[in-house]
């Protein structure tokens, strides 16, 4: 608990020190593990190319590094048969990571050397451990040729003892046998994302899209939120105070210039019925006065929308949270 | 001549100590705005800290439902590396600064098939919400 409060701590202090990066983009995990299969099979060619397996993938580990918006992930890169170390993990440093990708193998032996992904995957599982959650770990693999411990087994192990991973993979496949492999590490979890390798060379749309679904989703809503608005006992006429923070709520609506939807909403003590006519009439009142201060009235739409528990009713806090104003910006 | 030399100093040693401006005393220092806006600093870690526990679904308490045939559990929180805040001075009367405090609110999921599958994670930002909130400066000391 204590370590939790420290750690937020400081990335609360990150975060003030530095405006948001990539405002509209919004990271889906908060580290991530790139790992490249070595096997002997990945240094066959890839069908209809004179790229080796291991070529294309890192090639696609390379792309998706460079598409990688700077959201602070920590992230780290390995190979997989045989287990090794490319990049440390800390924080995402794309130079980094590109160099330590860049000095992945791409040609060598063939006969005779097998993949033995299910051990490589085993001794990654423990320094996985120690990665910030949600985690994700990019399998760059041909699944085929496997000896030592089976690979869907140790994933299957990795996602009992350690929630807030998820495993995604990118296949360079050439066999029934390594895809139906891929498939069933892909088909574990939901979360999962499973995408060809050749796709993702060929196309940088579909490797910009891999790198979304599994990296950062769009923020989807633009709101301001107002605590402190607020009105006498039964009673929609704003205070002092309460005009107060509208004039500065005015000032930044003026600066916004789009359509607002203006949302009342009140604690849970009363009907229902009461609270709803009574935001109703709280989010006219707000709405009047910022047209008062200029703010455009065809610009607001005033909705009550009741009771709110997004906060919890039970404190006094919780219900002051609750009793609050939220402009949308559509 | 001596008494008036005496009393000339009396006079200046006395406006020497004198509380020529008792008000001035009575007020506090004049903060500046880097003081202000480390008091903000404070104010925001305590906000965003507190809010988290105070959403009645959270990831301490996530709320499971059951669609179709499968259980879906979700919690809300402020992710606390996406917040900044930053303070100016306030167009209103009633308040010396106003601050912009800026945060991203994630929604995260899992499904599972069992209850406690859903509850184990791994969890899925599922939506995110921009916030903006304006807490203010007055009395020597931030709210919100």
């Amino acid at each position: 608990m204590k370590i939790r409060t420290s750690l937020m701590a400081l990335a609360l202090v990150m975060g003030l020190a530095s405006a948001s990066q990539a405002a509209d983009l919004v990271r889906k995990v908060d580290s991530f593990d790139l790992v490249a299969d070595q096997s002997g099979s990945m240094m066959m060619k890839m069908e209809g190319t004179k790229m080796t397996k291991a070529a294309g993938a890192k090639q696609v580990l390379t792309s998706i590094v460079e598409a990688l918006p700077d959201l602070g992930y920590k992230g780290s890169a390995h190979t997989v048969a045989p287990a090794a170390g490319v990049t440390a993990y800390g924080d995402f440093d794309r130079a980094a990571m590109k160099s330590g990708i860049a000095g992945l193998k791409t040609e060598g032996e063939i006969f005779g050397k097998m993949t033995p992904m299910g051990d490589g995957l085993h001794v990654l599982a423990a320094g996985y451990a120690n990665m910030a959650r949600p985690t994700a770990v990019v399998l760059a693999s041909d699944g085929a040729n496997n000896e030592g411990l089976d690979p869907v087994a140790e994933v299957v192990s990795i996602y009992q003892a350690q929630p807030g991973l998820c495993f995604h993979v990118v296949s360079f496949a050439d066999t029934k046998e390594g895809q139906a492999v891929l498939d069933q590490i892909a088909g574990l979890k939901d979360c999962s994302v499973s995408v060809k390798g050749s796709d993702l060379l060929a196309d940088q749309k579909a490797l910009n899209q891999f790198v979304a679904d599994v990296f950062y989703g769009e923020g989807v809503e633009d709101a301001l939120v107002l605590h402190g608005v607020n009105f006498a006992f039964n009673s929609y006429a704003l205070d002092a105070k309460a005009q107060g923070v509208l004039d500065e709520a005015a000032a930044a609506l003026k600066d916004k210039k789009v359509n607002i939807t203006l949302e009342g909403w009140t604690d849970s003590i009363g009907t229902d019925a009461y609270n709803k006519k009574l935001s109703q009439n709280r989010a006219n009142a707000v709405k009047a006065y910022l047209v008062e201060q200029g703010v455009p009235a065809s610009t607001i739409n005033a909705v009550g929308m009741g009771k709110s528990f997004k906060f919890d009713n039970a404190t006094e806090e919780g219900r002051y949270l609750n009793r609050r104003v939220e402009f949308i910006f559509n | 001549m001596i008494k008036g030399f005496f009393l000339c100093l009396a006079l200046c040693v006395a406006t020497a100590f004198a509380p020529c401006d008792a008000d001035a005393r009575k007020r506090p220092a004049q903060k500046s705005e880097a003081q202000i806006q480390e008091e903000l600093n404070v104010f925001v870690f305590s906000y965003v800290e507190k809010a988290n526990k105070r959403l009645s679904v959270n990831r301490a308490k996530p709320k499971v439902t059951r669609e179709g045939g499968k259980y879906v559990a979700r919690f809300t929180e402020i992710d606390p590396s996406s917040v900044t805040a930053e303070v100016r001075p306030s167009k209103s009367k009633h308040f010396q600064y106003v601050a912009r405090l800026r945060y991203h609110e994630m929604t995260y999921e899992c499904e599972g098939k069992t209850r406690k599958a859903a509850l184990k994670g791994p969890w899925k930002c599922v939506n995110v919400r921009r916030l903006t909130e304006m807490p203010r400066y007055a009395k020597g000391k931030w709210e919100n």
